[in-house]
């Protein structure tokens, strides 16, 4: 257990010190980007759920109109 | 628990007497066996190694149990199956079909490795083997009374039973893969006992499922 | 807001998705070797998992139900159950692929959990063929809950047992250091487990869904006879 904690420890410290050494997405960020495929992936799920809640409502309506 | 263990060996005393008068389905799968690992040993042209035999045997004896469940299920006429519903109870019934199959499986591929070691495979450590004949039975019988009792039901083909238990086998395969490559590296056993102890607990598994959930298939 | 009352959970759902798509995207990951960005599919291809594992459970206590209780609703349910969840294994397994397509370098490797994965979606498949074999409802509904137990009982062996004992090139097995040490640091823990418990309730509210639909149909069948 303390092995693993102080594996981990090291391995933030080493990463707070070599942040240029794992090559990640930076560019990709700074340039504002992420922030466009997030609202893609918004617009994806808004109209998916949209589209559920509707069919909620669908089937309740219909499970009223067998009832009565 | 006398009664019961009287029970089901009048049964099965019963069964076995009625397979040697008629000699329809043990033989039958016997000689699938036979003739199934001939043309096996002479398409390998002498050149099996290792892997590709224990790959055929237990593929050759999974599809014996096959066979030999489903020729044994659909062979019941259904006046036959009534007369027993009325007077076996359902585990009484579970249990010894269990019982039955296991012996037929590990007679088929005590014959089956038998007729390889004449045939010519090197083999260490025979009693290993006959302990995995033995495991594999138990674990084909216990999966077997249930999805070939169901395929009969359903007067499903061949394709039906094979498409059921497949899968289902796939950890008790994976663990008989393991022991085998074991065997035939001719590891020490410390290296293979983990899987050896998985193989049992998974024969126990099995049987108690099979055991608890036979009756729910039972009632009409 | 009576509305809200019964669809609490629902909203839940919506809520802890979009978090997850957000935060998973926006949020700092630790910076690993190979993995590099990839390391966000956690976020999106294990929960999947979790949640096909949690509604086949579902499923598994439905079909004891209907052993127990012979109600059909209760048989219903485990089939809407197990539907949803094998969809979502099909999910997995295919973010799965493509995610190890990149970091490992092959689509499929030999590998216990991606082997358990594939026995599962062999598995359920044959339980849906068990299921349109035949036309008698009753029959069908007991064979498909033994099956469905029996069947459920191998695949956790199979997924969770199975993989420790053995090498694998999965974190947390054969060796390789589990999630709590090399990547589940704090910052991915907060969006891991409300994405788990998203995908799950998404995953449920799909089979309340679906179940109504069959209860549905079922009801317009016997009005129609």
């Amino acid at each position: 257990m303390m092995n693993k904690v102080f594996s981990f420890l090291c391995l933030l410290l080493l990463s707070a010190k070599t942040q240029a050494q794992e090559p990640m997405a930076e560019q990709f960020r700074a340039d504002g980007k992420i922030y466009v495929v997030l609202a893609v992936i918004s617009i994806i799920l808004l109209v998916f759920f949209i589209i559920l809640f509707r069919l909620d409502r669908k089937i309740k309506k219909q499970e009223e109109s067998l009832k009565s | 628990m006398t009664g019961h263990w009287h029970i089901i060996s009048t049964l099965l005393a019963k069964e076995f007497k009625l397979e040697f008068r008629q000699k329809n389905t043990l033989f039958s799968s016997l000689l699938f066996m036979i003739t199934t690992s001939f043309v096996c040993y002479h398409l390998g042209q002498k050149s099996l190694n290792m892997t590709l035999w224990s790959t055929l045997f237990w593929v050759i004896h999974i599809f014996a149990g096959f066979n030999v469940t489903q020729a044994h299920f659909s062979s019941e006429n259904q006046g036959r199956l009534l007369y027993q519903y009325t007077l076996i109870s359902p585990g009484h019934y579970a249990t010894y079909k269990m019982i039955y199959f296991s012996v037929l499986l590990f007679l088929l591929g005590f014959v089956s490795l038998l007729m390889w070691l004449f045939l010519g495979i090197e083999l260490q450590q025979i009693y290993i083997w006959l302990i995995l004949i033995l495991i594999n039975a138990l674990v084909l019988s216990a999966l077997l009374t249930i999805t070939s009792f169901m395929s009969a039901k359903l007067s499903g083909n061949f394709a039906l039973i094979s498409i059921l238990s497949l899968p289902v086998l796939m950890p008790h395969l994976l663990f008989l893969s393991k022991i085998t490559r074991s065997l035939w590296q001719n590891s020490p056993w410390v290296m293979y006992q983990k899987y050896m102890l998985g193989s049992g607990l998974l024969v126990i598994i099995s049987m108690a499922l099979a055991f608890i959930l036979f009756p729910y298939l039972w009632k009409e | 807001m009576k509305w809200l009352q019964t669809y609490w959970w629902k909203v839940l759902c919506v809520v802890l998705i979009f978090y997850t798509f957000w935060a998973g995207l926006l949020n700092d990951v630790p910076r690993l070797p190979i993995l590099n960005e990839s390391i966000r599919n956690l976020y999106f291809h294990v929960p999947m998992w979790f949640a096909m594992v949690g509604l086949l459970f579902m499923a598994f206590l439905y079909s004891i139900k209907y052993l127990s209780s012979k109600n059909i609703e209760y048989d219903i349910k485990a089939k809407s159950y197990t539907e949803i969840g094998f969809f979502m294994g099909l999910i997995g397994i295919s973010t799965g692929s493509v995610w190890a397509r990149f970091t490992w370098g092959a689509w499929w490797i030999d590998d216990p959990k991606l082997h358990g994965a594939a026995i599962g979606i062999l598995i359920y498949l044959a339980y849906f063929i068990l299921r349109n074999s035949s036309n008698n409802q009753t029959l069908i509904a007991r064979f498909a809950a033994v099956y469905s137990i029996f069947a459920f009982v191998n695949f956790i062996i199979f997924i969770f047992i199975l993989p420790r004992l053995t090498a694998s090139l999965h974190p947390g097995n054969g060796g390789n250091p589990a999630f709590s040490q090399y990547d589940l640091d704090n910052n991915m823990r907060l969006v891991f487990y409300p994405a788990v418990l998203g995908f799950l309730i998404l995953g449920i509210w799909l089979s309340s869904l679906l179940h109504r639909i069959h209860i549905l149909q079922k009801k317009y069948d016997e009005q129609s006879l």
